[in-house]
């Protein structure tokens, strides 16, 4: 027996593919802020910030950080030291609210680039089926939300499968894979399984389709990425009570003039094209996301809860550029963190 | 050089390069395998940075980061006990499936971290059981009885049984 047993051992002992001492250290000093580590192009989505889109999404991934890398650090990828920092802040605010918090973002090294493909329904508002093809190297894989529960050949490679009703019931089936430093990830919602391994595995050039969809985006993710994952610099408004379902507005920004709301349709069922392009998202129970561009270089995400229609309209409408001062600036009796942090956890999202 | 000669700079230059393919080792025997042990020790890394961020000064790298290796586990473990308790998991019918021998290697995951990293260091690494007690943080009788208690488990194991 002890031989079996030993055998087994050493087997595991040498599972999966190692990235190698250097990728490994260097990403781990990355996320303590060391200057000069480089950011591990292999590592899973488990710090701490990206927690942010599982909430939104209503979903957990197993093994989340452990420790949130927001250590003041500044919003690096799309802001260049020498450019200004967009501020925006609120000019209309629904009675009883009062600026809480503010986040400084945290660090996004590497590029996450993608192509989404849709079928539209008859008004061409939303995508009655969806996938997106992402493309990250460097970067924390935010698509690797799912928890894999098969392994499928593909493009060479062993593809890791998560279903649409996985345990975690993201709502659209992933297919993932890595290549060098390039991680892959191809989501497709109202798609099957299968259907998605076998596209994935076909991807060839751009002139490549899934079957009865049409091109809807390609280009960068990483501003609607971090938008929607608190990684951008974050203020929140909220009721002084605290607690749960609380009323609160969340503003996030992110300097990208090229910034396409649309880059994130793929990403919530709901979402819904408005006619100046912005993004009206219902992820779940009363929250609600409005993605939209704002000015000429700014890309903001403004996340309410318990605000009705008219009252998030009146919220975007009112938005205003800011200065920095007033954008740090918050209420001094704002309620407990753990109290905002309950508040702001939608439900997860009913089985589809 | 140990790394009691060194800075710590230096052992990180070094010292992990040449650790590394044993802490790999160690962390994906006990991680789960639904864990990439890679990120088990990225985990460790940080943790130990942190902690001479904050001052602490580490005599052995390779031992302390092998102990926060087997802690970062658990750690992923509890946060996702945790995930699965506030959110409603819809239940899953058991699939009776036929075993065959390869299965041998999923009795591993029937066991605790803390029994697959025991019996790993001892049983592969030829550590003693004292040595490899003091790289979990437990005692050396704890340790004994933790091996004795999953060498028996694994005796009655039915694959095991099968593939005797």
């Amino acid at each position: 027996m002890k031989d079996t047993v030993t055998t087994a051992l050493m087997e595991r002992a040498l599972r999966g593919d190692a990235r190698g001492a250097e990728a490994v250290l260097g990403a781990a000093r990355a996320s303590i802020g060391i200057p000069g580590a480089q950011p591990d192009a292999r590592r899973s989505p488990s710090a701490g910030r990206s927690l942010a889109l599982v909430a939104m999404l209503g979903v957990l991934v197993v093994g989340v950080g452990v420790l949130a890398v927001s250590r003041g650090h500044s919003d690096g990828a799309a802001t260049r030291a020498d450019e200004p920092r967009p501020y925006v802040i609120a000019s209309w605010l629904p009675s009883g609210l009062k600026p809480v918090d503010v986040e400084s973002g945290s660090p996004k090294a590497g590029t996450t680039n993608g192509t989404v493909f849709g079928e539209w329904n008859a008004d061409r508002t939303r995508l009655v089926r969806a996938t997106a093809v992402l493309r990250s190297e460097g970067a924390q894989q935010y698509a690797d939300l799912a928890v894999p529960d098969d392994a499928a050949p593909v493009q060479g490679r062993t593809g890791w499968v998560s279903s649409p009703n996985d345990r975690y019931r993201l709502g659209f089936a992933v297919v993932s894979w890595t290549d060098g430093v390039v991680r892959t990830t191809v989501l497709g919602r109202g798609v099957s399984v299968v259907q998605l391994t076998m596209w994935a595995d076909s991807i060839g050039d751009d002139a490549w389709r899934p079957e009865g969809m049409e091109l809807v985006y390609r280009g960068g993710l990483d501003t609607g990425l971090a938008l929607t994952s608190g990684l951008a610099p974050r203020k929140q408004y909220e009721e002084a009570s605290g607690g749960p379902g609380v009323r609160f507005v969340g503003l996030s920004v992110r300097s990208d003039a090229a910034f396409d709301p649309v880059s994130m349709l793929w990403l919530y069922p709901d979402s819904v094209v408005l006619p100046d392009r912005s993004l009206d998202v219902t992820p779940t129970g009363n929250a609600r996301i409005r993605l939209l561009r704002f000015a000429d270089k700014s890309a903001v995400s403004v996340d309410v809860g318990g605000l009705d229609d008219e009252e998030l309209q009146r919220v975007v409408g009112g938005l205003r550029p800011a200065t920095e001062k007033e954008w740090n600036e918050v209420a001094t009796d704002a309620p407990p963190t753990s109290a905002r942090v309950t508040a702001t956890l939608p439900s997860p999202p009913k089985p589809r | 050089m140990t790394s009691e000669d060194m800075t710590a700079g230096d052992w990180y230059v070094t010292g992990f390069v040449a650790a590394y393919p044993r802490l790999r080792r160690f962390a994906a025997v006990v991680a789960d395998t639904d864990m990439d042990p890679d990120d088990v020790l990225h985990d460790a890394l940080v943790a130990t940075l942190a902690a001479e961020e904050r001052g602490a000064r580490i005599a052995d790298h390779e031992a302390y980061l092998r102990t926060a290796t087997f802690r970062a586990v658990l750690g992923r473990r509890r946060r996702a006990a945790g995930a699965r308790a506030r959110y409603v998991v819809p239940e899953v019918e058991a699939v009776q499936t036929d075993r065959y021998p390869s299965d041998v290697a999923g009795i591993l995951d029937r066991l605790e971290p803390a029994d697959r990293a025991l019996l790993y260091l001892v049983d592969v690494e030829g550590w003693t059981s004292g040595e490899a007690a003091r790289a979990l943080g437990t005692s050396s009788t704890a340790a004994r009885a933790r091996l004795s208690r999953a060498r028996r488990r694994l005796r009655r194991d039915p694959t095991l049984e099968e593939s005797r």
